[in-house]
């Protein structure tokens, strides 16, 4: 009977043991991102390889979101505390003051590419003059990095035709010969050239080196409230980051899981990408200038603006 | 028009202006801020540059284009479908079995097959207006009173005439049912459309999409103001021709 | 039976009209091999019990219809189908609802292609031949039902036609209305001078109207009697000869609607 007795105790400490594992320092964060966008796969690879819980942390999926203004919606809706998001939509929204949100990593730069649909004859950018270029939205980083790279041919942005056209459409676009070319993020530029609809005429990389994309976001009251457990998010988000550019192979097959793409593609667009974690502050200083110029964003001071947006304490940056 | 109709919406502005202001509608904007938003949209433009009379006749145009598409199809289908039920036969069928499919689902193979111009976006507006139209017309056609129809054939028409003379005019009030339905349709599904893509840069669903995008909901509301009151126009300016063809009512 | 066998205008010989019923396929016969002559320049009136066909046989005469046997001869010539020359005018009036009174009269001018200036002076004097002239320009909803009947009667008169066919034209009408018009018709008819077949409920009507009046049995209709009222025009409806007729109209019609 004492056997017995003993048999109980010790399955029930087990019990008590596990129970108490799982409840005490799990911390539920509700996060947003977005199922397509090979820039995030950094939150995947955490994800998938238990990063998140390592750390401790309970990660709930906030919803489906197939666009950037979508997910920001769900910021302004209170509905996420975190979540990876492109520089574009992120910085917009706050500056209308839609969203009260502090950036606090990097999760890609570059992985954007100027494509050109095929039979297009020009040697480099100097030939987009009088063409009809497509990007996916109004004052988005390709945006900027197609005018930088006008900017840098000498070619007047008015003398080029720039219309938005969303990035599922750009590929038939280019195909059917409606656009002359596209600037858009992996792994669209992949996916083009895969089916002979477009080639590169030249990649973000060149035109605006270590340009940012995507980054990850907290909502300003979560981040108040919870400064320890944004900072165990990140832990695990650079990790993850580490693990991708340890593990390149790997990763593309499962940037294949995660977005449904070939894993043709997503190993020749990865190619095309920078998964680093260090926001740049000045990068994204010269975006917002950008967007203030073309009358999207309304920020006094630039410079003042971004510093109070970006919050590079959690990834040891300096003001760079 | 009774004067009394403008309460209930002067009560809802009132409310959703202090309710908005109190901030208990989330981040909803005020009607103010709409208006002024519409100022901006005239002065500034959204992307701006791109000025509301741009967007506006964007729209216009492709709404219209469309729609004038779907009416030379579809009354004169309507009106043989109407009279022959052998053309009925062959060409129900069909109907019903696109009816059912929303304009929108085209949107993907409008762009293929007309690519990002006036011609897809006019697709769109087409198969939003043309069952509307074309069913409206057969009913139309079908509730002539057969009694004219013998006395014009007793005073000597033939079965053109009878088309022309009788049963146009006579389905004429359930043609304009269909044209008011088709267009109001027509209107809705357009902006949608417009989300899709625009080759020049101009349209009203293109302009609260970029709205959208931008965070700037004020523009969005303004937006959407100036599309429910541009549809209101043209309804109105279908009802007034109606006045002036339906005299005989 | 004084009726004349010289019969020019019209020839029913024979005429016979089965209907079937699309859904279940029944035969219903409506007419019984109709022998009839109508004179040219005459008034006849068709009488029945209810039901009997009467419409029928005007519809078939108008070329509505196609008889199942026999045929009907309209100046010599079988009836193939509806035309001017036969004009009808309905109980419902059938005016067109989006045409003015006068485009109305107008409608069968029109469609033949007559210049308009033309046609609207042809529609003019027979909108003076109804007394409605001065209402031109109104839409049928305006009118009073006598007032459409009038702009109907004009209608079909305009295009000239050599024989006038009237299904019940006055039932709806109130009874002054109605008597009225009854004068309006035969003062018409006399002027004219054109033959007119007119299927009536009224023995009253029929006797007051008609110079000679067929009586229809029950359906399947055949013909049973015909009388001639040799009366002067304008008739006294209170006159002896006038109730006699009527009262031996009446005794036929009773018959037939009883008879087993």
């Amino acid at each position: 009977m004492s056997v017995a007795l003993l048999l109980l105790c010790a399955i029930c400490a087990g019990l008590l043991a596990g129970c108490g594992s799982t409840t005490s320092a799990a911390k539920v964060v509700r996060v947003g991102f977005l199922n397509t966008d090979m820039h995030q796969l950094a939150y995947y690879v955490a994800r998938e390889k238990g990063f998140f819980t390592e750390q401790g942390l309970d990660v709930r999926e906030g919803g489906t979101f197939s666009a950037g203004p979508e997910e920001m919606s769900a910021f302004s809706a209170g509905e996420l505390d975190m979540g990876y998001v492109g520089a574009a939509p992120a910085i917009t929204f706050a500056s209308q003051g839609m969203a009260d949100i502090k950036i606090v990593a990097q999760a890609n730069t570059i992985g954007s590419s100027i494509v050109v649909r095929p039979g297009l004859d020009i040697a480099d950018v100097n030939g987009l003059k009088g063409r009809t270029v497509a990007i996916p939205g109004v004052s988005t980083m390709q945006d900027f990095i197609l005018h930088k790279a006008l900017a840098e041919a000498g070619v007047d942005p008015a003398e080029v035709k720039i219309i938005v056209v969303k990035p599922p459409e750009m590929i038939a676009s280019l195909a059917g010969g409606q656009i002359d070319a596209a600037v858009v993020w992996e792994p669209y530029p992949t996916m083009a050239v895969a089916q002979n609809a477009g080639r590169v005429l030249i990649t973000s990389a060149k035109v605006l080196p270590d340009h940012p994309c995507c980054m990850v976001v907290v909502d300003s009251k979560f981040l108040k409230d919870n400064p320890d457990t944004v900072k165990r998010f990140i832990a695990a988000h650079v990790k993850a980051t580490n693990y991708i550019n340890a593990n390149k192979l790997e990763a593309a097959d499962m940037a294949h899981l995660f977005t449904g793409q070939d894993t043709a593609i997503t190993r020749a667009a990865m190619k095309n990408i920078e998964y680093t974690y260090v926001p740049s502050v000045k990068a994204i200083q010269s975006y917002v200038e950008f967007m203030k110029q073309s009358g999207v964003v309304k920020a006094k001071d630039p410079a003042a603006f971004t510093r109070s947006l970006v919050d590079t304490t959690f990834t040891g940056g300096s003001g760079k | 028009m009774n004067k009394w109709k403008i309460v209930p919406p002067l009560v809802a502005l009132a409310l959703w202006e202090l309710l908005a202001g109190l901030g208990w509608l989330g981040k909803t904007p005020t009607p103010v801020q709409a208006v002024r938003g519409i100022y901006e949209l005239i002065a500034t433009g959204l992307p701006p540059g791109y000025h509301l009379q741009g967007h506006l006749l964007a729209s216009l145009a492709r709404v219209f284009s469309g729609f004038a598409v779907a009416f030379v199809i579809a009354v004169p289908l309507g009106i043989l479908m109407g009279a022959w039920p052998l053309a009925s036969v062959i060409v129900d069928p069909l109907v019903e079995a696109i009816r059912p499919i929303p304009p929108l689902a085209w949107a993907p193979l409008a762009l293929i097959w007309f690519g990002l111009g006036l011609a897809s976006a006019a697709f769109i507006v087409f198969l939003g207006a043309f069952f509307p139209i074309l069913l409206n017309t057969v009913s139309g056609v079908k509730s002539v009173d057969p009694h004219l129809v013998e006395a014009a054939r007793t005073l000597g028409a033939r079965k053109r005439t009878i088309l022309g003379r009788v049963l146009v005019p006579g389905s004429m009030p359930s043609i304009i049912i269909g044209m008011r339905i088709g267009m109001g349709i027509a209107w809705m599904t357009l902006i949608a459309a417009e989300l899709i893509g625009v080759k020049n840069g101009y349209g009203l669903g293109y302009m609260i999409m970029t709205a959208r995008d931008l965070a700037r909901y004020d523009l969005l509301v303004a937006g959407m103001v100036v599309i429910g009151v541009v549809g209101f126009l043209i309804d109105w300016l279908i009802r007034l021709g109606e006045k002036r063809l339906l005299r005989w009512r | 039976m004084a009726m004349k066998t010289t019969g020019q205008a019209l020839s029913l010989r024979g005429l016979s009209k089965t209907f079937i019923e699309k859904k279940t396929g029944k035969e219903l016969e409506v007419l019984d091999s109709i022998d009839l002559e109508i004179e040219p320049g005459s008034l006849t009136c068709l009488v029945g019990p209810s039901g009997c066909g009467k419409t029928t046989l005007l519809r078939l005469i108008g070329g509505l219809e196609m008889p199942t046997a026999g045929e009907v001869l309209f100046e010599g010539t079988p009836v193939t189908g509806p035309g001017p020359e036969r004009g009808m005018v309905f109980q419902e009036y059938a005016l067109f609802p989006w045409r003015t009174v006068l485009k109305n009269v107008s409608f069968g001018l029109d469609i033949e292609g007559m210049p308009g200036v033309e046609a609207r002076r042809r529609a003019e004097s027979y909108l003076e031949t109804v007394g409605l002239t001065g209402h031109e320009d109104l839409y049928p909803r305006e009118l009073s039902g006598g007032m459409k009947q009038r702009v109907a009667i004009a209608r079909t008169l305009a295009v000239e036609p050599r024989i006038l066919l009237m299904d019940e034209p006055f039932a709806s009408l109130d009874a002054q209305t109605r008597n009225g018009m009854q004068e309006f018709l035969v003062e018409l008819w006399q002027r004219t001078g054109t033959t007119v077949v007119f299927v009536t409920h009224s023995v009253d009507e029929a006797v007051f109207l008609g110079g000679d009046i067929v009586g229809l049995s029950r359906r399947p209709a055949r013909v049973v009697d015909t009388f001639t009222n040799s009366m002067e025009y304008p008739r006294g409806r209170t006159e002896p000869e006038f109730i006699a007729l009527r009262a031996r109209i009446l005794e036929y019609l009773t018959r037939e609607m009883s008879d087993a």
